[in-house]
């Protein structure tokens, strides 16, 4: 039986790694969280509760995709929730049972942080197929 | 067409997604994920925003049916799903370390919605393992939250006959308190 991804110390760490260079890059970064499908929290930067948080973010992944499934558009992208003051963007990493989820302010276009989340979440399946 | 909302609530798994499918006329919506909790329960994908189905009861009744996660991770999807439900069937899988314990647990937690229609307890995977038999479930109801008055059936919850009976119960029940006045309210002069 494989390892749970929460549970590998090496993707756990260097989720945490990527995350934080994801902060580095965007000024209007706020936090991010990288999960598993089933919502159990892999790696983290900033933010409190992020228990609450994987949960929540899981369960927005599994209807956002299977919306674009009942509608048979193809598949899900990426989550956009827009507020008031900020965004958070929501996208699975590619080609693994994870989701990443990151919080930004308004002091930055949404193309800017979008950008940087797809390219982190590319890293982060790298860094996965890499790991031990 | 009236229209009644019925949420299964219940452990995870205790078959909340199966008495779904089981009882939905149409494709349910599912939204699993790979389960990487082996431990809790030991099945491929669990349950993590909602289950949907509906049943059309009769030429003018439809029931729709929502399925809650039941891992307590979960339990702000909870709160949103018992909004608009009108009452509870509560699946609880005997084979559970903690059968009776969930049960009250549920009944706790989703009391809102015995108190506005209904609650029926289905109790599943009675085959497997050696847990509590249905007059113990009775006993330890009637025990630990007296006066609740709760139909327990033993269930197979991938079979729709004996789905349909808990439903239909749940039903009856939660039309006939809307006929009658709450025992409540004040007698009209």
């Amino acid at each position: 039986m494989t390892t749970a991804l929460h549970h590998n110390k090496d993707v756990v760490a260097r989720g945490g790694v990527l995350l934080t260079e994801l902060d580095s890059i965007c000024t209007s970064f706020l936090y991010a969280v990288l999960v598993t499908d089933d919502g159990f929290e892999v790696a983290s930067v900033s933010g409190s509760d992020h228990e609450r948080l994987a949960s929540m973010v899981s369960s927005l992944q599994a209807l956002a995709e299977g919306v674009a499934e009942e509608l048979k558009i193809g598949t899900s992208e990426y989550v956009v929730l827009a507020t008031e003051d900020g965004h958070v963007i929501q996208l699975r990493i590619p080609r693994q049972q994870l989701v990443l989820s990151a919080v930004f302010n308004k002091s930055e276009t949404l193309g800017k942080v979008l950008s940087a989340s797809k390219s982190t979440a590319e890293q982060i399946a790298v860094m996965v197929e890499t790991s031990k | 067409m009236a229209e009644h909302v019925v949420l299964f609530t219940g452990p995870m798994g205790a078959g909340k997604t199966a008495a779904i499918a089981s009882l939905s006329d149409i494709d349910p919506v599912r939204t699993e994920a790979a389960n990487t909790d082996r431990v809790t329960a030991d099945k491929a994908t669990t349950t993590v925003a909602l289950d949907y189905g509906e049943i059309t009861i009769g030429p003018d009744e439809k029931v729709r049916l929502y399925g809650i996660p039941g891992q307590t991770r979960f339990e702000f999807m909870w709160k949103v799903l018992m909004r608009r439900a009108v009452g509870m069937i509560l699946l609880v899988n005997n084979d559970n370390p903690d059968p009776i314990g969930q049960m009250l647990y549920f009944i706790d937690y989703f009391h809102e919605l015995y108190e506005r229609g209904g609650a029926v307890v289905a109790i599943s995977r009675s085959d497997v393992g050696l847990g509590p038999t249905r007059e113990e479930y009775y006993s330890a109801l009637a025990a630990a939250r007296p006066g609740l008055s709760i139909p327990i059936f033993s269930v197979d919850a991938r079979s729709p006959e004996q789905m349909k009976i808990a439903l239909f119960s749940l039903i009856l029940n939660i039309e006939s308190r809307a006929a009658v006045p709450s025992r409540y309210e004040e007698p009209r002069q």
